[in-house]
């Protein structure tokens, strides 16, 4: 069942990736700006500019270059980009492992602080805790991320001095304890090879950004959480279960919270979604290498091969989770089938 | 008219089928009734009752088989003849509360249909005075209303678009034994005024042997027994309609006594 | 509006919302300095520090930074009163015409929407704005271009939802056409979680609007905008940190504001899901108070021998009592629900409570088990085996002496876990059982309530059709032991042959295992088929009791004769059927002398000015007793 499940859901992943490579293609040949120009500067001449759109296809109908660059995404040609004239795939691929490893501590501390906050409020619910929880909850998918960053930069470095505001590792790690890499992700490596130095240095230079970035997924989760906890509180089930002398601690961590987890799973996959364009916002205020920080100045240079690769690597993140999201649904909740 | 000369069937439902997918909601069905009948359609839930009533008031299509309204036949027209015939049959639903939109008044509810038949507006309070119902109510909401009221609203707003067929889906089943019997007296009141046949479905037979002309007896998508009323549920044939018959609450007390009082105290 | 006012957090958000929008319309009044153009910049008053004269200090350039958070509510008010607009007025139609009319249309929107959903919007907005290239009009058209599928996805399904809903099929019926329908039934009714939407979505596109600037996507510089002047103090951060402390907090307090409204709105619409929540708030602090009460050894119930079946049989005779209810008064607030109701159940009886929709049959039965609905309160004298329960901790009494069967078989079982679990945790509480010994009483107990235990174990409560779930409820009962069960309406949800298998099923295990029942119910051929004896319940009050035959065939009080007359059983068909005139007075507690009185054919001047009667058979002595000043209604 789970075969066919995943057949049916890679039929209706390419459609979703076909549709968004084509809208973004469309809106990369048809809008006014030139990408001769942008590949060549402001300065070119006509002839000049008429040279690159014969050597970037750009002079051939627009059909007949959706289908070449679609075949080369298949091929792995993911086209050149234009700010750094080096393969899109390559810079992609290359930046990643870092995203991954600010998205994903983001994510795990947002999970475990979301769980615990929603499960607190809801414990109590009406009380003082319930209320600050429900205003920190609310307040975390109220902040904009870029300035959240800019003002813990301020704190733990501008006014208390504790941790580095900007970059992945400091400056002179590479030569005082370079990290060997294997995954290319740093904790994760130097966690790997034992370079202690270099882990904390790394971790350091990771806390900021990785809570930046988990604000808004652990307020939408806890408001979830919360919510759910709460709402199965208030269903029958729950009464015959007290009725049946079930203690209350029972009811609320096992019965309750076991009920909870489905729904709370579905916010988690969405805001890890969320994740990827935060951390276009997150790798540009703390200043990592990442992918978010490629993204943002390829869209605004118009490096429009690498705008395309990003936006279509963004809607793969995006399948993928949903993918994981439904396959999670259907082991926590009997009654989802997986169609 | 019919070519014999006897009065054109209020519904004429023949070789009713409805599946959906694999699954067969009706399968074969055949009910007539006559102008002025009441005819109750008793079976449990999931038996088909429901999708055929869907069928008859034309809100979703027959897989195969025919229905016919006060002699006109539903398949087959136009959109326009479809919105007109489908005056002909009204359906009046089990929770009354669900069976009015929350957010329009009692005089907005009513006039509706009654704009939709042609007639006026000012005719509001004189349908609900049909029903039974003070024109006090007119600017109440739904949830102002007791079930009861409600239920005549539904009834006022079925009523006023002149149908020749009433489908009753348990009517009653969600309201308590007195306002029950108000609303049965209701509709037999009504019955005799407008000359209205009734589509009565309901599993409560003790309403059923009041109220019924015939019954028809579904079964697992099939109507397996059907007859003047008094024959089924006196000589039932089926054996499913037996069962129904034994089920009824009160009439088993003789099962009670399976278990002597002896071996209790 | 005034439920808006009444949440404080939701006020406040109110309150900033009516800021930004003073402050976006008299942003020239308000504003001290020029905070755009040629006349903005000061070269002499560069990153000043908050003063008096600069209260949130000055930019890079001189400018004043009040003066610009002033000016930039114009963006942050209409950027996302546009961008949401938009989407609502693309997305709505589309959803409606998805949902309510489905088919092949629908079907092509709804891809067509699921390809847009494939993104985060703010991706999606940002890949737009920087093809059509960078400007406030692009970052409006690319938000809105990325929005409107949540409102397609919305509508679309609120609209194939209530399209099944009564009164629209009903409406259908009338032959409205599709567009009268869709604006007249469907919209009104999907009208607030859109507004929920839109207002939390006006937060959301303001930050995503931010963002674009911060980026250098949206408003271009030297406009006025919270998320550019962000970006603009950035680099400075260190040094001059108002630049961009200032606009970003205007910024989350815009978005804050949005999500407070747009939450306590919620909860207005959707009374189900705040009275939900205030229930389960309620429900929830009910046991916290009590574990410190359960542990003084004053309390009657924590020194009485729970586990001493064997003795307590002992003592079972025909004149103690099992379940002993004296003048039970239960109120909800200030109205009383529950009056002055007297009622035992002897071991082996089964005991009837009958009445009519809100008479308080659920409440009385709720309170024997000291489950009463939040806000309610009992009084009175409710004792199980001569041992007082009314005010005692219920906990080790549920599920061990008493065991309570519900109404709705589909919604008593945990969902998501599976119905052997259920019952192995029941059992394991009651008997402190291994968890292969448990297994194995559960197994029992389902063969013993004619289920397939083998099936029924590994099934999820979905799995099972409501009579397979009573019965395994039934099961769960049994397997407790119980010397009282409580069946609330056992059989209303199923169907009459099913509801017939379960009585049988109550009746021959009451037989076997010699338990009490108090059976709930508002049909009376229930009890006649069911119950040893019988109470009438009234508006709150026992109108009359005593054994099944004597009640129901020569009923003594008004109100009986008046309920029998009304079955239609009671009439010859096609004839009227007697109904009861008037209907249950709305505060009983309010009425003077007996409570049927207004609806009563014999009703004389006694029986509004004489005291109540009570009908209390104890107090008579007999077993027969009515609340009616007349003995024996004249036929």
């Amino acid at each position: 069942m789970i075969g066919r499940f995943l057949l049916r859901r890679l039929r209706g992943s390419l459609l979703v990736l076909f549709g968004v490579s084509a809208i973004t293609f469309v809106l990369a040949r048809v809008v006014p700006s030139n990408p001769a120009l942008a590949y060549l500067g402001a300065k070119a001449t006509p002839e000049q500019a008429e040279q690159v759109r014969h050597t970037l296809g750009l002079d051939r109908p627009l059909p007949v270059q959706y289908a070449k660059y679609l075949g080369g995404v298949f091929r792995g040609d993911w086209g050149t980009s234009i700010g750094t004239k080096r393969p899109v795939l390559d810079e992609i691929t290359g930046r990643l492992p870092s995203t991954l490893e600010l998205v994903g501590s983001a994510m795990a501390i947002a999970l475990v602080s979301g769980v615990v906050l929603g499960v607190a409020a809801a414990y109590r619910p009406g009380r003082l805790a319930d209320h600050a929880i429900r205003v920190t909850s609310i307040a975390g998918v109220s902040l904009p991320a870029f300035w959240l960053g800019l003002l813990l930069q301020l704190f733990a470095f501008g006014w208390l001095n504790v941790l580095p505001p900007t970059g992945e590792t400091s400056s002179d790690l590479p030569y005082v304890s370079p990290i060997r890499h294997i995954t290319g992700m740093n904790l994760l490596d130097s966690l790997l090879t034992a370079n202690w130095t270099a882990l904390s240095d790394v971790a350091a230079h990771l806390v900021l950004p990785a809570v930046t970035l988990a604000a808004y997924p652990m307020g939408a989760i806890a408001r979830m959480t919360r919510a759910t906890m709460l709402e199965t509180l208030a269903q029958d089930h729950i009464r015959v279960a007290r009725a049946y002398g079930v203690p209350e601690r029972t009811v609320r961590w096992r019965i309750a919270l076991r009920n909870a987890l489905p729904p709370t799973a579905t916010v988690v996959g969405l805001t890890a979604a969320y994740g990827l364009t935060g951390a276009f916002f997150v790798e540009v205020v703390f200043d990592r290498p990442g992918l978010g920080r490629y993204a943002a100045s390829s869209l605004l240079s118009l490096d429009y091969p690498a705008i395309m690769g990003i936006t279509l690597l963004g809607a793969v993140a995006y399948v993928l989770v949903n993918l994981v999201v439904d396959l999670t649904q259907a082991r926590l909740d009997p009654r989802v089938r997986l169609t | 008219m019919t070519p014999d000369g006897s009065p054109q069937p209020a519904l004429d439902v023949r070789k009713l089928v409805k599946k959906y997918g694999a699954h067969t909601a009706v399968a074969g069905a055949d009910l007539r009734i006559a102008p002025g009948e009441i005819h109750a359609l008793v079976g449990e839930s999931g038996s088909g009752k429901t999708t055929l009533a869907r069928c008859v008031l034309g809100l979703i299509p027959p897989t195969a088989g025919e229905i016919s309204v006060a002699g006109r036949a539903l398949a087959g027209l136009s959109r326009a003849e479809m919105r007109s015939l489908r005056r002909r049959v009204q359906i009046v639903f089990q929770n009354p509360y669900a069976a009015l939109n929350p957010r329009m008044t009692v005089r907005r509810l009513v006039a509706e249909p009654l704009r939709v038949a042609g007639r006026r507006e000012s005719e509001v309070t004189a349908e609900l005075e049909r029903v039974g119902l003070p024109g006090d109510l007119l600017d109440r909401y739904p949830h102002e209303l007791s079930g009861g009221q409600c239920q005549r609203v539904a009834i006022a707003r079925a009523l006023a678009v002149g149908p020749a067929l009433l489908v009753l889906d348990e009517p009653t089943s969600a309201l308590d034994v007195s306002v029950q019997a108000q609303i049965l007296n209701l509709l037999l009141d009504l019955r005799e005024a407008a000359d209205l046949a009734y589509l009565f479905i309901s599993h409560d037979l003790g309403v059923v042997r009041h109220l019924a002309d015939r019954v028809s007896v579904m079964y697992c998508g099939e109507i397996v027994e059907t007859g003047p009323a008094r024959d089924v549920l006196e000589t039932p044939e089926h054996p499913y309609t037996r069962r129904l018959l034994d089920s009824v609450p009160g009439r088993g007390r003789a099962s009670v006594l399976d278990h002597p009082q002896g071996a209790r105290s | 509006m005034t439920a808006l006012v009444r949440d404080r957090l939701a006020l406040f958000g109110l309150v900033v919302i009516a800021l930004l929008v003073l402050a976006a319309l008299l942003a020239p009044w308000l504003a001290p300095y020029p905070a755009q153009g040629a006349g903005a910049a000061d070269v002499a008053a560069r990153n000043l520090a908050p003063s008096g004269a600069h209260p949130l200090g000055t930019d890079g350039l001189g400018r004043d930074v009040l003066s610009r958070i002033v000016y930039g509510a114009r963006p942050a008010l209409y950027v996302p009163l546009l961008v949401v607009g938009l989407a609502v007025l693309i997305g709505v139609p589309l959803g409606l015409v998805a949902g309510y009319r489905g088919g092949r249309t629908g079907e092509v929107i709804m891809r067509v929407c699921d390809m847009f959903l494939a993104f985060p919007p703010l991706l999606l907005a940002m890949a737009i704005v920087a093809l059509l290239g960078p400007s406030l009009a692009n970052a409006c058209l690319a938000l809105a271009v990325s929005w409107w599928p949540w409102y397609t996805r919305l509508v679309q399904g609120l609209a194939a939802s209530l399209r099944e809903r009564p009164f629209v099929e009903g409406a259908r019926a009338l032959g409205l056409p599709d567009w009268v329908i869709m604006g007249r039934h469907i919209l009104p009714n999907a009208a607030s979680p859109i507004l929920v939407q839109a207002t939390v979505d006006i937060g959301t596109v303001v930050l995503a609007a931010a963002s674009l600037a911060f980026l250098g996507l949206g408003t271009q510089p030297p406009a006025a905008d919270w998320g550019l002047m962000i970006s603009d103090g950035r680099v400075d951060i260190f040094a001059h940190w108002w630049i961009s402390a200032f606009p970003g907090l205007a910024i989350f307090l815009t978005v804050l504001a949005c999500n407070l409204v747009g939450d306590a709105l919620r909860d207005i619409f959707d009374p189900r899901s705040a009275a939900t929540a205030k229930r389960a708030a309620r429900r929830s602090r009910e046991p916290v108070a009590k574990p410190a009460k359960s542990a003084k050894p004053a309390d009657a119930l924590a020194d009485a021998p729970i586990d001493a079946p064997v003795e307590i049989t002992a003592k079972r005779t025909r004149d103690a009592p099992l379940l002993e209810i004296e003048n039970l008064r239960v109120a909800i607030g200030d109205a009383v629900r529950v009056r002055e109701v007297n009622l035992t159940v002897r071991p082996g009886e089964i005991v009837g409570i009958v009445g009519e929709s809100g008479c308080g049959k659920t409440l009385t039965a709720l309170s024997v088990i000291g489950m009463l609905p939040p806000g309610a309160t009992a009084a009175g004298s409710i004792r199980l085996h001569g041992r007082t329960l009314l005010g005692g901790d219920l906990r080790r009494v549920r599920g061990r002496e008493i065991a309570m069967i519900f109404q709705s078989p589909a919604t008593s079982f945990d969902p998501v876990t599976t119905i052997g679990r259920q019952l192995r945790r029941v059992i394991r509480l009651r008997h402190g059982l291994s968890r292969a010994a448990a297994l194995e009483l559960a197994d029992d107990t389902l063969k013993a309530v004619g289920l397939d235990a083998a099936r029924v174990l590994g099934a999820y409560p979905h799995e099972l059709s409501g009579g397979m779930l009573q019965r395994a409820m039934i099961a769960m009962a049994l397997a407790c032991r119980p010397d009282l069960v409580i069946a609330d309406e056992p059989t209303v949800a199923l169907d009459v042959t099913v509801a017939k298998e379960i009585r049988s099923l109550l009746r021959s295990l009451q037989a076997e295992y010699g338990f009490g029942v108090l059976y709930i119910t508002h049909n009376l051929g229930e009890v006649r088929e069911l119950c040893d004896r019988v109470h009438v319940l009234y508006a709150g009050e026992v109108v009359e009791t005593g054994p099944v035959p004597e009640v129901l065939d020569r009923p003594a009080h008004p109100y009986t004769k008046a309920l029998l007359a009304a079955l239609p059983d009671a009439a010859r068909a096609g004839d009227r059927l007697a109904a009861i005139p008037g209907a249950v007075p709305a505060r009983p507690d309010t009425v003077e002398g007996c409570v049927f009185a207004d609806r009563c054919d014999h009703a004389m001047e006694a029986c509004r000015t004489a005291p109540v009667l009570r009908a209390d058979p104890d107090a008579a002595g007999e077993d027969r007793a009515s609340a009616c000043h007349l003995k024996g209604v004249p036929a």
